[in-house]
Formats: C-alpha cells, sequence, structure tokens
C-alpha cells in the first residue's frame, strides 16, 4: 500500500494561488471553504522587508489528532494514509477544529453555494440571474459543478459538517496527481509515494533539507517544504554595534 | 405571582423554542461563529449547566452516600436542580451541532464509535448520567432513599458523574495544538468551579423559595447554615484557582497564551473575577450578610453570572487568536460578540431549567426527607 506524500518546493512556487482556484474547482468549494490555502509574513523594517508565501493543505499527518479526536470515525484514514473525511458520520462537534494545529478543518456553517439560489437579475431581462444561470447550465449547487469528487465522497458537503482536503482520493484512485499539483504552472507541488524509494518526493528529501509545518507536536505531517525562494545576495560581514 | 412567573418561563421558553427549531432547520449560520470563533455562547451554555450539574450532583450525594445525613433537606431539591441542570446543558451542546441532518449523523456515535476519542467517552457517558441522575430522582421522590435501587443509582449518579466529568477535562486537557485551554489544569479549575456554581445554584433556588415560601422551616436552619458557610470556602477554593490560572496565563512565554491575555484584558474576564469571586467572597466573609437572606441570593446570583461568562472566557481565550492558515486576512485577534440566536438557546436553558425547578418545587415536596 502507498504513504502518500507532498513535496512543495517553495523555490518554484511563485505564490499565484492557481492550487487555491484549482481546488475550489475541482471540489466544489463554497464560499469562504478553503482546502487548499496560504500562509504569508513579512519580515524586516521598509526599505529592507521580505515577503514569505507559504502553500498549504491538509497535512495529513501519520499522527493525525483529527482522527484520533472525532468522536464517529468520520476522520479516518484511508488507502495511502489519506485522512479522509466522511460527511455522513459527523456529527458536526468540530473538536478537530480544537485538535488540528494548522486550522485546516472548515465547518460548512451555511448551505454550501446559498448565493447561487439567488433569482435576483443584475440586469433586469439582460443577464441571467444566479440561479438561473445553474439551471441553464444544468449544474448542481454552482455552474460550474464537478460530478467527479463523487466517487467515494460527496461532490458538495452538506451544511453543518466539517470538510477538508483528502488528496482528491477519486482522481488518485485512476492514476492521476490531487488537482492542486496538477493544476499548478510551475510544479512547485511534488506527489508521491513514501514508501517508494524512487519515487520524486524521496528524490527530493533526499537532496534538499526539509522542513514540516509544528513537528514538535509529533503530528509527523507529510507535507514536506524544501527550499526557498531567495534570488538575494549580500554583503559578508559580523554585524556591528 | 405564581401564575406570573409560570407565564414568564413560558414566554422565555417560547422564544428559546423558536430559535432552538430555527437552528434544527437552518443550521449554525444563526450563530455569530466561524472557523476560527467556532466554540461560542451555547457551548458556554453546555460547560456552564453541565458542570453546575456535577456540582450539584456530588452535593445531592452528601447524605445519601456519603453518610452526612444532617443534609437530607436539601438533597431532593440538589437532586432535582442536577437533572434540570444536566439536561439544559445537554440540550446547549446538542443546538451546538448543526441542522438535523447533522443530529439524525449522532446514530454513528453507536454504530461507529472512536474509543480514542474524549469527545465519544463524553457523549456516551453524559447519556448514562443523565439516565441514572433521573432514576434517582425517581427512587428519592418515591421515598425509597435507602432501599436497594435507590442507594444503587445514588452511587452510580455520582460515578458517572466523575466520569462523564473526567471524560469533559480529557477533551481539553488533550488539546495539545491549543494550549489557551490550559491542558490538565482544567481539570482542576472544572472540579473547583463545578463545585461552587452548582452550591451557588442550591443556595439560591432554595433561598429564593424559602424567601417567596413564608421563611425556612426552623429545622432547616442549621443545615442552611452550615451549606452557606461551607459556600463561601468554595468560593474561596475558585478564586484560587482563578488566581493559578492567571498565574499561568500571564506567566507563559508560549504565544498561544496570548489570546488569554487578550481576554483578560476585556469586560468578560472582569465580570467573572469581580462578579463572580471578588464581590461574592468578600459578602460571604460578613457573617451578617452570609446569615442574610438577600445576602445570600445576590451573591450565589453573582457567582452564577460569573461562572457563565468564565465559561466563555476559557472557550475564547483559546480561539480568538486564529491559527495556521486561519491567521491570513484575519487581525491577531478577532472579535466575537454573540447573535441573538445565541442568546435565545441560553434563554431557553435558563427558562426551561427554572421551569422544571419550579414545576418541582410547587408539586413535589423538594425538601422531603427519608422517614
Amino acid at each position: 500500500m502507498p504513504n502518500y506524500a507532498m513535496v512543495i518546493d517553495l523555490q518554484l512556487c511563485t505564490g499565484c494561488g492557481g492550487c487555491i482556484i484549482g481546488c475550489k474547482n475541482e471540489n466544489n468549494l463554497p464560499e469562504g471553504v478553503r482546502w487548499s490555502n496560504k500562509m504569508t509574513e513579512t519580515l524586516g523594517r521598509f526599505p529592507n522587508v521580505r515577503y514569505h508565501y507559504r502553500p498549504t493543505l491538509c497535512n495529513h499527518c501519520e499522527n493525525a489528532p483529527c482522527v484520533r479526536g472525532c468522536p464517529t470515525r468520520a476522520l479516518h484514514k484511508i488507502e495511502g494514509g489519506i485522512t479522509a473525511h466522511d460527511p455522513d458520520k459527523c456529527i458536526g462537534c468540530r473538536y478537530c477544529m480544537v485538535n488540528c494545529p494548522y486550522g485546516v478543518p472548515n465547518y460548512t456553517w451555511d448551505r454550501p453555494h446559498k448565493e447561487w439560489q439567488d433569482t435576483t437579475e443584475l440586469i433586469e431581462g439582460a443577464t441571467y440571474s444566479p440561479k438561473a444561470l445553474v439551471d441553464a447550465v444544468d449544474a448542481k449547487g454552482w455552474p460550474i459543478f464537478n460530478p467527479d469528487p463523487d466517487v467515494g465522497y460527496k461532490a458538495i458537503r452538506p451544511v453543518g459538517v466539517i470538510e477538508k482536503c483528502h488528496f482528491c482520493p477519486h482522481r488518485v484512485r485512476e492514476g492521476l496527481l490531487p488537482y492542486c499539483v496538477e493544476v499548478c504552472p510551475s510544479h512547485a507541488r511534488v506527489f508521491g509515494d513514501l514508501d517508494d524509494p524512487n519515487s520524486k518526493v524521496n528524490e527530493l528529501l533526499g537532496m534538499f533539507r526539509a522542513e514540516r509545518l509544528r513537528p514538535e507536536l509529533g503530528t509527523r505531517p507529510k507535507v514536506f517544504y524544501i527550499r526557498e525562494f531567495c534570488p538575494c545576495v549580500y554583503e559578508r560581514s559580523k554585524g556591528a554595534i | 405571582m405564581s401564575i406570573l412567573w409560570f407565564a414568564l418561563l413560558g414566554v422565555g421558553v417560547l422564544i428559546g423554542l423558536f430559535t432552538a427549531l430555527t437552528v434544527v432547520v437552518t443550521g449554525l449560520g444563526v450563530y455569530n461563529a466561524n472557523d476560527v470563533t467556532f466554540w461560542v455562547l451555547p457551548m458556554a451554555g453546555y460547560l456552564f449547566f453541565a458542570l453546575t450539574a456535577a456540582g450539584l450532583t456530588l452535593l445531592s450525594s452528601l447524605p445519601s452516600v456519603f453518610g452526612m445525613k444532617q443534609y437530607y433537606p436539601m438533597a431532593k431539591r440538589a437532586s432535582l436542580l442536577a437533572g434540570a441542570t444536566l439536561l439544559v446543558g445537554v440540550m446547549c451542546k446538542a443546538l451546538d451541532l448543526g441542522p438535523i441532518t447533522t443530529l439524525f449523523n449522532t446514530v454513528h456515535l453507536v454504530i461507529s464509535p472512536n474509543l480514542s476519542s474524549p469527545i465519544w467517552w463524553m457523549a456516551i457517558l453524559y447519556g448514562f448520567y443523565f439516565t441514572f441522575v433521573a432514576v434517582k430522582f425517581y427512587f428519592i421522590h418515591n421515598n425509597k432513599w435507602h432501599s436497594m435501587g435507590g442507594k444503587t443509582f445514588a452511587v452510580l449518579a455520582l460515578l458517572l458523574m466523575f466520569m462523564a466529568y473526567t471524560a469533559l477535562s480529557i477533551v481539553f486537557g488533550i488539546a495539545d495544538a491549543r494550549p489557551g485551554f490550559f491542558g490538565h489544569f482544567t481539570a482542576i479549575y472544572f472540579a473547583v468551579t463545578a463545585l461552587t456554581s452548582g452550591m451557588a445554584v442550591l443556595v439560591l433556588a432554595s433561598h429564593a423559595h424559602f424567601a417567596f415560601s413564608g421563611g425556612m422551616p426552623g429545622e432547616q436552619v442549621p443545615v442552611y447554615d452550615n451549606l452557606s458557610k461551607l459556600f463561601a470556602v468554595l468560593i474561596g477554593a475558585a478564586l484560587f484557582v482563578f488566581i493559578l490560572r492567571a498565574v499561568i496565563g500571564f506567566t507563559s512565554l508560549q504565544g498561544a497564551f496570548d489570546g488569554f491575555r487578550y481576554i483578560a484584558a476585556t469586560g468578560i474576564y472582569r465580570i467573572e473575577m469581580w462578579v463572580g469571586l471578588i464581590i461574592p467572597f468578600i459578602m460571604m466573609i460578613i457573617p451578617v450578610v452570609r446569615r442574610s437572606r438577600l445576602g445570600l441570593i445576590l451573591a450565589s446570583s453573582f457567582v452564577l453570572v460569573g461562572m457563565f461568562f468564565g465559561r466563555l472566557v476559557m472557550l475564547l481565550g483559546a480561539q480568538i487568536q486564529p491559527m495556521g492558515n486561519l491567521a491570513e486576512t484575519r487581525p491577531a485577534f478577532v472579535t466575537y460578540f454573540p447573535s441573538m440566536y445565541e442568546f435565545g438557546i441560553i434563554l431557553l436553558a435558563l427558562s426551561l431549567s427554572l421551569l422544571i425547578y419550579s414545576i418541582g418545587v410547587k408539586y413535589l415536596r423538594l425538601d422531603a426527607t427519608p422517614e
């Protein structure tokens, strides 16, 4: 059985947010919900300022605290070590949100894509209303509905449960890469099997010092970060008082 | 007065039921909660009522389980109050889960249990705990205090209280990702404050009843005098764990306690400290106030208000600082004010528990003792 992991090369990542948008489209994410996300940090004082960008997603931890704490096994491990979620078992207790140190699970507070049920036309008689557009393209929920995640999951999760990144198992089972990896224009995201010594992820982990988020908590995340985009050079010195 | 009181409670229950129905139909979108502050006022209500029930269960067990026979006159009252507060506490938690579709999923607590989850243990143990408290009251009400069933369920209710309470403490204790919940120190904090709020409810309910029913029976005066002194000691103990928590929160170098430090500068923390602890403690160590009915009613009311705010302080302290990628596009600390639906849930819980108690006072002879 594979042991899936992701390596994110921060030198290649341009911070374009394509992974975020791609994930939203692939998994029909409602307004305000992001499975693929980012963390940014600004350091230094003007004019010596630097902006750090780090794409994030579920870390699919080996010791996943969300899985340990979920009372009904709605959060569980599936093939490949993927941390999956079953909305039919989720009781909405949000204990996973307490336990996840990365802020990954999202609770669906409102009916998903409810803004697409609006029947107001922007220009009366000239434009579609959101609902008319959804009906016109014969979609479910929103106009760009993707039915693919329905295989083994729910294409759109109902109100009152949590949802999170699941490494696109509907694609992985078909031999395809997770969609955030697929759409990354700079090949910054690399997906593969940690147990395969010849996999690309192992090649990169063997080549560069990798970093994981909050390793001190013992969650053993399976998203690794390597390198950093930094074209800077500086004049060597020991500083001064 | 009686009709007016019941009418008032009826209005509270009706407004609360409308709120609960809205939540069950539409989901938690009507709360001012989000992915950063996700456990808010209804959860605080759950903690407040469930922990108060734990304190009341222990107090009601003093004569029947621990042999302190002088406390029999308050045992039945405490037992009913434990059942009422536990019922509304569990209701608050249920109304903090989601719409009806989510509530149906709770069947998976039975068919897909996760024994490593403290939330699972909490849910199951609270289910048994409530059942045992209800059966215990049934035996007491039928004057079978010392029957095999009466004794068995008195012990079982106490045992399940300890177990359910432990599970609840572990829910917060093992949350490594959020040290702002104060880890396993929360178990000590919960134990002391649960007993204090349980005692406050008992003191308030008893003395309010005596105030409206023409006074306390003479033979019960020493019992309630003792309880008043015990109440003073408990407020002192609660003040001690409050200070201990403040020391931990203020001296820790961990950034995870910034949320607590932020909350400590707000009004809700001051209400917990002044209204819930310092003022009632000062009141209760003054003998003349401790012996006056008005003093006891005011001090116990203050404690309960403070304890309720304390539950919210505890929840928000660990949440208002956005974590991980949730910090993106958000300020260092988020703001929160409850929606009217959240207030509605608390109104429902309060009205319903008062209604149950009032019915008990009117029809169930709550000062009955074993013959």
